[in-house]
């Protein structure tokens, strides 16, 4: 039996319980003698492990509330946290091959996590996207109550950058800031209903072009 | 004992008394409003094509053309809450106002006087308060929150203004470029010509009175403000007029253009042509009205 045969059967031999160490191929090779000491380890680690890594439902519960509270989560995920996992009983037969499923499960949910974590960024910079396309098109898609929200935040977060620097002129960026929406709600609308307006397209450009004039002057600028 | 004051006293004398008491009261304030200011002034000598920026919260920044190559730059300070740093690196001039602590408006109020060669360029960037350039050759850029500002009699040169709420008067500017975007301040050009004309609103009116000379392209441009043009009856131009929901009026004899570059709707969008058509006019306004009348 070579290494390759060996390491076919591997699996098996631990799933069944039997004295792999009996192994004739192991009596002549050192590296699959370690790979077997090496699985047999964290496979005893893992059952020792086990008690304190298995959280109660709550824990997943909170969790998950968690994660939906900060919009990572969703409502569809946790069954699958629960079905993944593994009840504490079945641990002691599953041996090593528990071990490696627990390691797939904790991979699994650090993969899901950050990739959940990624996605309102990635969500985010496909609306500006989509945005930006909108704008270079000049054909605006439904009104997305999210981009919305977003602009309306960063007009919030400008306004009190305004506010810092001089009070005063706040009320004057808040009232300009929205004429500038306006000015693009409108012109949005305007396009929507034609496409080819080219002089709406215009307005829509000029609108976009006035708003990122108040950020600009807002943000670059400092007179302390 | 007021009564008894005013008993003893004829009313002649109460009157010289409390004239005397005002006058002391006046001098009084005067001089410790004096006293408070501070004035501060920098010199300095340039070669051709020089920049000055000014940077300043509040307050009245007037620039003048100098009969040398010095620049003067005098400042009065309302307060020591605040203070004034220039410094020149080569042909660039920077002079800036520190708000060294939050503070009233009026206390962060600082004055400029600015003279300088008549070909520099000048960079004016201000809070609130008053901007005016007079009769400079250089390129002329001016940012302001809400402050109006005044440029006269700029010549060949760029004048360049982004403005968010304060009016911007620009009169007798000769061949310059001029590019003005105002969100809701008024806009003003009186006698103004070049070979590109630009001005854009959001929320502010424009007025263009003059005659579009030079063969250049002129565009104005506003979402809700109105735009009104005064021309005389030789201006030269290839004019045309639209609102996508404003009114368009004119009773300027105009010929219609035969080719217009979109669809004319009655009362919305108009194009015609004065004389020879020299100059490009484009009047563009979204929900504001476009008047255009003969002077």
């Amino acid at each position: 039996m070579n290494c390759a045969e060996f390491h076919k059967l591997l699996p098996a031999m631990f799933e069944s319980g039997g004295a792999i160490e009996d192994q004739e191929h192991l009596a002549s090779c050192p590296n699959c003698t370690d790979l077997v000491n090496d699985l047999r380890y964290i496979a005893d680690q893992a059952k020792l492990l086990l008690p304190m890594h298995d959280p109660s439902p709550r824990v997943w519960n909170n969790i998950q509330a968690s994660l939906q509270k900060e919009g990572i989560g969703r409502a569809d995920r946790k069954p699958r946290l629960e079905r993944k996992s593994p009840k504490k009983k079945e641990w002691p037969t599953l041996g090593w091959a528990a071990g490696l499923a627990a390691s797939l499960l904790i991979g699994f949910a650090l993969l899901n996590y950050s990739r959940h974590q990624s996605e309102p960024q990635s969500q985010s910079q496909s609306e500006e996207l989509a945005s930006a396309n909108t704008q270079n098109s000049f054909v605006p898609q439904a009104p997305d109550t999210a981009v919305s929200e977003k602009s309306s935040d960063d007009d919030t977060q400008l306004l009190s950058e305004v506010e810092h620097r001089s009070p005063s002129l706040k009320s004057v960026y808040e009232h300009n800031l929205h004429n500038v929406n306006n000015y693009i709600s409108e012109a949005k609308d305007s396009v929507r209903l034609d496409p080819n307006d080219a002089e709406a397209r215009q307005h829509l450009r000029e609108a976009y072009a006035q708003k990122a004039m108040l950020y600009e002057m807002a943000t670059t600028r400092s007179l302390e | 004992m007021f009564e008894h004051w005013k008993r003893q006293t004829s009313g002649r004398h109460r009157a010289t008394v409390c004239a005397m008491l005002l006058t002391a009261a006046t001098v009084l304030s005067v001089c410790i409003s004096l006293a408070a200011e501070t004035r501060k002034e920098f010199r300095y000598t340039v070669g051709p094509g020089a920049t000055v920026s000014i940077v300043n919260e509040n307050g009245t920044v007037i620039v003048r053309p100098s009969t040398s190559r010095q620049v003067s730059i005098a400042t009065i300070l309302q307060s020591p809450k605040v203070e004034v740093d220039s410094n020149q690196n080569g042909n660039r001039i920077t002079t800036r106002t520190h708000v060294l602590q939050k503070t009233t408006a009026d206390q962060t109020r600082v004055d400029y006087e600015v003279s300088l060669p008549q070909d520099a360029n000048v960079s004016v960037d201000s809070g609130t308060g008053q901007i005016r350039v007079e009769n400079m050759q250089g390129n002329v850029n001016v940012e302001a929150d809400d402050a109006n500002v005044d440029i006269t009699g700029a010549t060949i040169s760029v004048v360049q203004i982004q403005s968010v709420n304060g009016k911007v008067n620009i009169s007798n500017a000769k061949q310059s470029r001029v590019l003005v975007t105002s969100t809701g301040g008024n806009v003003q050009l009186t006698s103004v010509s070049g070979p590109k004309i630009s001005v854009k609103t959001t929320s502010g009116n424009i007025v263009f009175d003059g005659d579009f000379d030079g063969g250049g392209a002129y565009l104005l441009m506003s979402h809700s403000g109105d735009i009104d043009v005064r021309l005389p009856s030789n201006a030269s131009v290839d004019l045309s007029a639209r609102s996508v929901k404003g009114a368009v009026e004119t009773d300027f004899p105009f010929q219609k253009s035969p080719h217009p570059a979109f669809q004319i709707s009655e009362g919305r969008a108009f194009a015609g042509t004065s004389n020879s058509g020299a100059s490009s006019v484009e009047l563009r306004s979204f929900s504001g009205k476009i008047r255009v009348k003969k002077q």
